[in-house]
């Protein structure tokens, strides 16, 4: 059973807190993939743009990872997202997709050094402001790797305490498949919870969850990504009465 | 006598003429073609805006706030405008002054062939919104 509401609230907590972070411009070191999270609101009828910056030639990789609305729905609409040159005040497109939200890249170009845009707009889908999570992620093309990484697997335990969470995050080194699997929980065996996939704040702080499914012991759940960092996060919807220690396997590329 | 009071009197209307021609370039237009991109809009109290645009050539970028109105009225308060590069949601000012608007360009600088943009803030000092006008002169 897929919960969109809690990415939806995640999201919106988050956005409310990050909001004001965007402005602060990070700094990207030459040689290096760097990823830019743009978070933010988007009213009916609206646009939003982010300016990024390279010193060489990079790749550019633009996912729309997440939209819900203010209320805390998760919002699978369609919305125009944008690759392009920031212009008077606003964002020049060069390249537009039309999209929903996943995790795998809407946009892949290979930019020249200089300062460009990623933006977002409704193209007419909106029936309210939506809160939206976009990663933005830099590779410098002679950092790109000639060939994929072979799939690798790592396990999480850990604790959880009645209405808590504990996360765990992974690097993927490739585009490819991550499964995550619930192996085992309890004691009680009996007893089930949230089991979710997001991507991490970039400042370390916490885990954006952009889809969670519920159950117990053999949970499992896969989805498609791009290459970067993700997190995945077991939590107590309330069904938890004493602490229990669970085992988390990831699959990842 | 005639004749040195008719130089004075010419002298003294194309010194008029300047300032009363804001958005004319002073020093970039007479060495090399330039573009003058007008950024208009409102500022909020305490609030910011900013504008980008892309210079092509190698020459000097000058920022003129030429208006700035309170309600219809000018506005003496003094508001920072810098020119920077855009990043994240905002845009970097690298170069920043604090300044009233005026008939000359208030912030001029040198720069190579990039994006840049041009940004104006209230420090503290607006009651209320203004409305603002500043022209950017840029290498063609």
């Amino acid at each position: 059973m897929r919960i969109s509401r809690l990415f939806a609230c995640l999201l919106a907590v988050c956005t409310v807190a990050c909001g004001e972070e965007n402005p602060n411009a990070p700094s990207n070191l030459p040689g290096q993939p760097f990823t830019e999270l743009f978070i933010g609101t988007l009213a009916v009828g609206g646009s939003s743009f982010y300016s990024i910056g390279f010193p060489e030639t990079t790749q550019v990789r633009v996912t729309l990872v997440g939209l819900s609305s203010a209320t805390g729905v998760l919002t699978p609409t369609t919305v125009s997202l944008r690759l392009g040159v920031p212009s008077g005040t606003t964002c020049a497109p060069s390249s537009t997709a039309n999209v929903v939200p996943g995790f795998t890249p809407q946009i892949i170009s290979e930019l020249q050094t200089g300062t460009y845009c990623v933006g977002i707009a409704d193209g007419g889908g909106l029936t309210q402001p939506t809160n939206f999570l976009i990663r933005i992620h830099q590779i410098p093309t002679s950092s790109i790797p000639p060939r994929p990484p072979a799939p690798t697997q790592e396990t999480f335990a850990s604790n959880l305490a009645v209405r808590g969470t504990s996360a765990r995050t992974f690097e993927a080194t490739g585009g490819g498949q991550v499964t995550v699997t619930l192996q085992n929980i309890g004691p009680p065996a009996s007893v089930t919870v949230d089991m979710s996939l997001g991507i991490p704040r970039t400042d370390g702080t916490g885990c954006l969850v952009t889809q969670t499914f519920r159950g117990g012991a053999g949970l499992q759940f896969s989805a498609q990504v791009d290459a970067g960092p993700y997190c995945t996060m077991l939590s107590d919807f309330g069904d938890l009465t004493v602490p229990v220690s669970f085992t988390v396997v990831i699959a990842k590329p | 006598m005639r004749v040195l009071s008719l130089i004075l009197l010419i002298v003294l209307a194309a010194a008029c003429d300047q300032t009363e021609a804001p958005a004319a370039p002073s020093d970039p237009g007479a060495t090399q073609p330039v573009v003058v991109e007008a950024f208009n809009g409102t500022l909020a109290v305490g609030g910011s805006s900013f504008y980008s645009f892309t210079v092509t050539t190698t020459g000097n970028v000058s920022l003129l706030l030429h208006q700035l109105t309170e309600a219809g009225a000018p506005s003496t308060a003094i508001v920072t405008m810098g020119l920077g590069v855009p990043r994240a949601t905002d845009c970097t000012a690298t170069s920043v002054v604090g300044i009233t608007a005026g008939g000359s360009p208030q912030l001029a600088t040198s720069v190579t062939p990039a994006v840049y943009c041009a940004r104006i803030s209230d420090p503290g000092n607006l009651t209320a919104p203004v409305t603002f006008a500043i022209n950017i002169i840029r290498p063609r």
